[in-house]
């Protein structure tokens, strides 16, 4: 069946408010709409943690080797016709700079008795830097805090707040904070509960103060 | 009345949230940030989390219209937009170097939600690049025993966008 604009516009068609599809004919539901029933989606599945030496790996490094984490039900996808290519273009550091930000990632890790991760990502999603004592898919980490930082941010704006200062996760177990570097960068910073959430909040914010003179 | 939820999807620089945009009755809720890899070069800011708008139907229904990120990697965010959604909006950029390709994609991804619900096709950019055409996606469609509605469209033109709507409703209606 292939339809045409002018066809539906004949047959069909709802009113929008401003009148700019006329039609006199409102939607009619036959079918009841239930909106509490949820379609069942499959969950990413984070992956177990073990505690292990801390790797310090830059993202140039990294291999696609945690995808076994994803969904069971997942629909196999040709990744990359949907991704862009990941040379980063806004965010092509030197080595030295990258050198100099793994420095203040160790230092943040020793500042910082229950951290057990933190990254460094662009804001739209790909790692640059990190260093992690457990058994975390980096990129997916980058990612989700991505998304997670620009939700807060949208939040704090539709609050009528001024700036985002930190997005903060508070588990069980521990807690995971992200805030910005600069435009285009942000840190995550993931702990256990053996540091304060201030400690994690203030070292974090210097960290991060460091890493945008750093990565400029 | 309850809120009805329709989801755009579809590659990055698509029209998405232009199109929520267009038609939402309110500025959208957006969570774009820079691009930072080669989509730089296409657009400069980009979905990382979701869109968010909504408009009201004359007999009060409200459609809430929800965006997806475009690319792969936020696909964890597509898996938590489809909850509770009654239809799905793909908008294909036919300049992108395989757009067929780009259409299966996401009809492979959302094939269980599609399943359950509906879905309508809108091809941006056509004017700018006009193959692949029309008839070409419903040759995939028809392939894949997908019968959806097809459309031309530009996501800035809320005559266009109202159309998608008009047909997924449509198709729901009737299915």
């Amino acid at each position: 069946m292939k339809l045409t604009k002018d066809k539906l516009s004949a047959l069909f068609g709802f009113k929008s408010r401003d009148k700019t599809i006329v039609s006199e004919k409102p939607p009619i539901f036959r079918k009841s709409i239930d909106l509490s029933e949820d379609v069942d989606s499959p969950q990413p599945i984070v992956a177990n943690l073990i505690t292990k030496q801390a790797d310090t790996i830059y993202s140039a490094q990294l291999i696609q080797d945690v995808e076994s984490a994803s969904s069971e039900t997942e629909v196999e996808t040709q990744e990359l016709s949907m991704e862009h290519d990941e040379h980063l273009i806004a965010a092509n550091f030197s080595k030295e700079q990258l050198a100099q930000s793994q420095e203040k990632l160790a230092e943040f890790m020793r500042s910082c008795p229950g951290a057990y991760g933190v990254l460094i990502s662009t804001v739209d999603g790909h790692e640059i830097a990190y260093s992690l004592k457990r058994d975390m898919p980096p990129h997916k980490i980058s990612t989700m805090n991505s998304s997670l930082l620009a939700l807060g941010e949208s939040i704090a704006r539709e609050s009528l707040q001024q700036l985002c200062q930190f997005v903060i996760l508070e588990n069980s177990d521990g807690r995971v904070v992200s805030l910005r570097i600069n435009e285009i960068l942000m840190l995550t910073c993931i702990s256990t509960k053996n540091t304060n959430l201030g400690m994690l909040l203030s070292t974090g914010r210097n960290t991060a103060d460091s890493l945008a003179k750093i990565l400029q | 009345m309850k809120q009805i939820k329709f989801i755009f999807t579809g590659p990055p620089g698509a029209g998405k949230t232009t199109a929520i945009a267009t038609i939402s009755e309110f500025p959208p809720v957006s969570t774009d940030v820079f691009s930072t890899d080669s989509l730089a070069k296409v657009k400069e800011k980009t979905t990382v989390a979701m869109d968010f708008g909504q408009i009201t139907l004359d007999n009060g229904q409200k459609i809430g219209l929800y965006g997806t990120p475009g690319q792969e990697r936020f696909k964890f965010m597509w898996d938590i937009l489809i909850q509770g959604g009654l239809g799905l909006i793909i908008l294909i950029d036919n300049r992108r170097p395989e757009p067929l390709k780009d259409l299966e994609i996401y009809l492979d991804n959302f094939a269980d939600f599609i399943d359950k619900t509906d879905a309508v096709v809108g091809i941006t950019c056509s004017d700018v690049k006009e193959t692949p055409t029309i008839d070409d996606y419903q040759e995939i469609l028809q392939k894949r025993g997908q019968v959806f509605p097809a459309f031309n469209i530009d996501a800035r033109n809320k005559d266009d966008v109202l159309l998608l709507l008009n047909a997924l409703l449509t198709c729901l209606e009737i299915s």
